[in-house]
């Protein structure tokens, strides 16, 4: 019975953060950006939203290249272990880009803007934490 | 009768006792059921309204992908880096798809080729370069791929599983659905993991069959949960999910195992404790018994008293006429001088004769005068006192009597009457020993009573005339009349004691007399406290 409430609080504990956010739409209506917001803000997307695709694409082929590797993974140990740390730079760098990306659409917003916009990014940071990074899945096995 | 009845009614009670505990403990095992199902129920609910909510914020990100929102969110960042993760899914689909199923991949247009580069399998239109067909068949490589672009948006992968070559285009609706249905199943797996649930099904519009996203889970042993999706982005779609009940049994199962051994042990000393009354009642009833046995002794003893008490009155009155006739002879009926001595001796005997008569009624009077004032004593003294009356009877036979008793001990008593009773006990130890013995007198005090063991060395009474001896006119001996030890009896009980014999045949009896060192007497409504020297 401890068990079984244990596990109810768990769910109770993990679903509220969650059910609390709002949509997208609701949060980009909420925000109520002005015009020359607007072009100020898709103006920085667009200077790293080229960065992040390359990020994406060198991380798919050093990720391929690492799967045809761990086919035999003692005799390419070396080289796995480079894959593997090239693979965590790139996975920083896209952090990094991310947070810089953050912090200058927050510099065009005012206060009110700001506050619902951290709150909104924060409770998405929260929600992907909870919920874990992505996992390919294993066919087969 | 009695013993069933004795047996019956508590063993009733306990049945009805029983019946009640099991009902209650049944009624709750089914109330604990209820509530687990109802927890069950309202952790589905929240999980199905969690799923609902995901599906709804990765949906509405899914469909910004190709216009891109205005501010990139952590959640969108995620939602566009998914395509390496896919990748990665699609390259374990095809090292996991043998030969015999490569019919059923997924795929609109895909080539199977094998390793000389020979086609085994085509589906759909795909255009393969050399510089991508090349490195594949020679070996240079495993895996030929090209992400979307914004000018192409198709993705193109090309690779190598052990003997077999594929290729694989997936256009841009196609990549949609892909993408949609990665994510969904991303999200359901990672879902089923968190919240340890048993599996997560999502039915599309049809709603029957194979599940468009999940697995065929067995939902024998699982609550199921089913509730349609109400989301714009899969409208028409169910959601089923499948909570483990292995938990809930489990909590049951104890609960239910705890109350069984509950019961067990219910029973176990419900059984004792009718056992511990039949017993309790048995001993009862036998303690019953043996009063109303000494109640009737002491009923006939008590009637026995006041009939002999009445008859020595009326023996003393012709005694004293008889004393006094006795006096006028010698003195006025004198016969001539040659009978006058004879005459006069015989006057003496017959003086003397009544003279032990009356002493003896006077005796017997003493010990029948049950209302005589009781008076704090000392023990020791008093039994000293009897002791000296019969030492020179002992010694004649060579018996030595002790008095072992605490000069300390006090005790509240009519001192002839109790004097009396010891004196018939001592009296009938000396005779019972016969030649050469002891007589022992010890005394110890104990919570308000004083206890006397009267301890002879003589040959003991047999078992069978242990409960007789007490009894008027019961006498082993030859010249016994059967009359000490009731009169002992009747004096002890007098003074709210009691008189027991301890006695193993061959090695002498104990007479234990336990006596209380205070008496309250109750006269009536009247209490009277004895008056204390």
């Amino acid at each position: 019975m401890t068990k079984l409430f244990a596990f109810f609080l768990l769910v109770l504990l993990y679903v509220p953060p969650v059910l609390a956010q709002d949509s997208y739409s609701d949060f980009e209506r909420g925000l109520d950006l002005s015009e020359p917001q607007r072009t100020q803000i898709k103006g920085i997307r667009n200077k790293y939203i080229g960065e992040w695709n390359a990020i994406t694409r060198e991380s798919v082929q050093k990720r391929l290249e690492l799967k045809e590797l761990d086919k035999h993974p003692q005799a390419n140990a070396e080289r796995i272990g480079r894959l593997q740390t090239d693979i965590r730079e790139l996975e920083t760098s896209r952090d990094n880009i991310y947070h810089q990306y953050r912090s200058e659409v927050s510099r065009t917003l005012n206060e009110r803007q700001r506050e619902r916009y951290d709150n909104f990014l924060n409770n998405e940071d929260r929600r992907i934490k909870l919920m874990g990074p992505r996992q390919p899945r294993r066919y087969g096995r | 009768m009695a013993d069933k009845k004795t047996i019956i009614f508590p063993t009733l009670l306990f049945a009805i006792f029983f019946f009640c505990i099991t009902a209650t403990g049944f009624g709750l095992i089914k109330v604990i059921t209820t509530n687990i199902s109802g927890l069950l129920k309202g952790e589905g609910e929240i999980v199905y309204n969690h799923i609902k909510q995901e599906i709804d914020v990765d949906l509405e990100y899914l469909s910004l992908l190709e216009k891109s929102p205005a501010i990139i969110t952590p959640n969108f960042l995620n939602i566009m880096i998914s395509d390496e993760t896919m990748v990665e899914d699609l390259y374990n689909l095809m090292s996991n798809t043998d030969n015999t199923r490569l019919d059923q991949l997924p795929f609109a247009n895909l080539l199977v080729l094998d390793s000389g580069g020979n086609i085994i399998l085509q589906k759909g239109m795909i255009q393969i370069t050399a510089a991508q067909l090349h490195p594949l068949v020679a070996g240079q490589q495993e895996t030929v791929l090209r992400m979307p672009t914004s000018k192409d948006k198709s993705l193109f992968m090309g690779i190598r599983v052990r003997d077999r070559i594929f290729f694989f285009k997936i256009d841009e609706s196609e990549l949609e659905l892909l993408r949609k249905k990665f994510i969904i199943q991303d999200l359901l797996d990672r879902e089923e993991k968190r919240f340890n649930i048993m599996g997560i099904n999502l039915y599309d519009e049809k709603g029957i069959g194979m599940p468009f996203m999940g697995q065929s889970y067995e939902k024998k042993d699982a609550f199921v949960l089913s509730r349609p999706l109400d989301s714009k982005f899969l409208p028409g779609y169910t959601v089923e999910i499948l909570i483990s009940k292995d938990l809930a049994k489990n909590t049951i199962r104890s609960t239910t195992l705890s109350f069984v051994v509950i019961l067990i042990l219910l029973t176990l000393s419900g059984a004792l404790s009718t056992f511990a009354i039949f017993l309790l009642e048995r001993k009862h009833g036998k303690k019953v018994s043996e009063m109303e046995k000494e109640m009737e002794v002491k009923e006939r003893l008590v009637s026995l008293g006041r009939l002999s008490s009445g008859m020595a009155h009326e023996i003393r009155n012709p005694l004293n006429a008889m004393s006094l006739s006795v006096q006028r002879l010698k003195r006025e009926f004198l016969p001539a001088e040659e009978k006058k001595e004879e005459y006069l001796a015989f006057l003496d005997i017959i003086r003397s004769e009544l003279v032990r008569i009356d002493r003896i009624v006077e005796e017997f009077l003493l010990s029948t005068r049950a209302q005589a004032p009781f008076v704090s004593e000392n023990l020791y003294a008093l039994l000293d006192e009897v002791l000296t009356i019969v030492t020179e009877k002992a010694a004649s036979k060579g018996i030595v009597v002790a008095n072992r008793v605490d000069a300390a001990i006090r005790i509240e008593c009519q001192k002839d009457r109790l004097k009396q009773a010891f004196y018939n006990i001592i009296l009938n130890g000396i005779e019972a020993i016969g030649q050469k013995g002891s007589i022992v007198v010890l005394a110890k005090e104990k919570d308000g009573f004083v206890t006397i063991h009267i301890k002879d060395s003589g040959p003991g009474i047999k078992e069978e005339e242990l409960h007789r001896i007490f009894e008027y006119y019961y006498t082993t001996k030859d010249k016994g009349m059967g009359v000490g030890l009731p009169i002992s009896y009747m004096i002890v009980k007098d003074h709210g004691g009691e008189i027991r014999v301890i006695s193993d045949e061959g090695h002498g009896a104990t007479f234990v007399v336990t006596l209380p060192v205070k008496q309250v007497r109750t006269m009536g409504d009247e209490e009277t406290r004895v008056r204390a020297t």
